[in-house]
């Protein structure tokens, strides 16, 4: 009698297991998970209200950023980055020829995974990759001429909706995952996680800073901040984040700081894309 | 004899009160040994995604104060920084077992 009570018990969680996706949470119950989070929270947003982060919890801050956006300070940058993305390399080949599109319109769908690598890439990772298979030398990440591309490519897929595609492959979720323990870590003196600042105080002062919520955040980059005074990509952003916790940051282009991308960018599936932005 | 028993009790507490003379000289190797353990550990922390930035101000203190001739201080600076660094290191161990969603989320 026993047996067959634990033999039928055995089975129900069996089968629980095998019928009930919500006993394991993936890209795609996170995603419900993550937005649901904000949208309960921030009723009075929708999902693209979102994407305009500190802007919509500061009245003044959003007058000053709206008067800024008559002239954005990066559209020196797009038309700098639209000439270099247009100027041949030495074999007279062009980064249009590495992007599928020609490299219009699809910075809404990156980082991306790479099946023959198994890895996570962005478009910088991709436009550094082309360069080396045309016989140029690659552009240091972060700053400089990688930015003014990243900025036009990123303009041309403006009003463009996240899409980041986490395919069937246990690589790709594993690279996803590790993105999230990356997002959920507590790092550096303060013992802070990316959730502590743009969760629960999302909307909060932290000191004179107003603090935005974690989905939407990726929409606006890369950005021009009066901070750098000049557009910075994600992970330069995600540098100064941890820094201000106290941690030393991890390596721009490391394994851990492109899933945390991806996993970061997940996170604005379907919200419009308006890089380039502008922020403090 | 009074003046005596004064002026050894004057040389005496002299000599308590000069830390130099009082304590036995430290060895630059001492504060040295102390700061190539915290850069190790500091190291085996950034290693493990887990670094913390205080860590490498206090060892470049140390390495200061050791330049300067001050080893006692140095001394004491370097072990803050090994301690911060295996605090890092024990955050980051914790972190990597057991970091979770919060719980609203779930």
């Amino acid at each position: 009698m026993c047996h067959h009570y634990r033999l039928s018990i055995l089975l129900l969680l069996f089968s629980l297991l095998l019928v009930n996706p919500l006993l394991y949470a993936g890209p795609k119950e996170d995603l419900v998970r993550y937005q649901g989070y904000f949208q309960k929270r921030f009723s009075n947003l929708s999902l693209d209200d979102l994407s305009n982060g500190l802007y919509n919890f500061d009245e003044g801050r959003r007058e000053q950023w709206e008067a800024i956006m008559e002239f954005p300070p990066y559209e020196i940058a797009i038309e700098e980055g639209e000439e270099l993305f247009n100027k041949p390399f030495g074999n007279g080949k062009r980064y249009a020829d590495c992007f599928d599109n020609g490299g219009v319109a699809i910075a809404h769908t990156y980082p991306r995974f790479n099946a023959k690598t198994g890895k996570v890439q962005n478009i910088s990772a991709v436009i550094n990759e082309c360069r080396v298979a045309n016989g140029e030398k690659p552009l240091r990440y972060l700053k400089g001429e990688i930015v003014k591309l990243l900025t036009y490519m990123a303009d041309t897929s403006r009003g463009k909706k996240i899409d980041i595609q986490v395919p069937d492959d246990p690589r790709a979720l594993a690279a996803y995952e590790d993105g999230k323990r990356v997002y959920f870590t507590r790092r550096g003196v303060r013992d802070f996680a990316c959730y502590h600042c743009h969760w629960e105080a999302a909307g909060q002062k932290i000191r004179g800073n107003v603090l935005s919520t974690a989905v939407g955040q990726v929409t606006h980059f890369p950005s021009y901040r009066s901070k750098w005074g000049a557009v910075g990509p994600i992970q330069r952003r995600y540098k100064g984040c941890m820094k201000n916790v106290g941690a030393v940051p991890l390596k721009a282009q490391s394994d851990a700081m492109n899933n945390l991308e991806y996993f970061h960018t997940h996170m604005s599936n379907g919200i419009s894309m308006n890089a380039p932005g502008t922020r403090f | 004899m009074n003046k005596i028993i004064f002026c050894i009790l004057f040389f005496f507490l002299l000599l308590v009160s000069t830390p130099g003379l009082s304590t036995p000289a430290l060895s630059s190797s001492e504060a040295n040994a102390v700061l190539k353990q915290a850069m190790s550990l500091h190291k085996q922390a950034i290693a493990n995604e887990g670094g913390w930035r205080i860590t490498g101000k206090f060892m470049k203190k140390a390495k200061k104060l050791l330049d300067k001739g001050d080893r006692r201080k140095a001394l004491d600076v370097a072990i803050r920084a090994r301690e911060f660094a295996e605090l890092s290191i024990m955050q980051a161990d914790m972190e990597k077992k057991s970091w979770s969603e919060p719980p609203y989320l779930k």
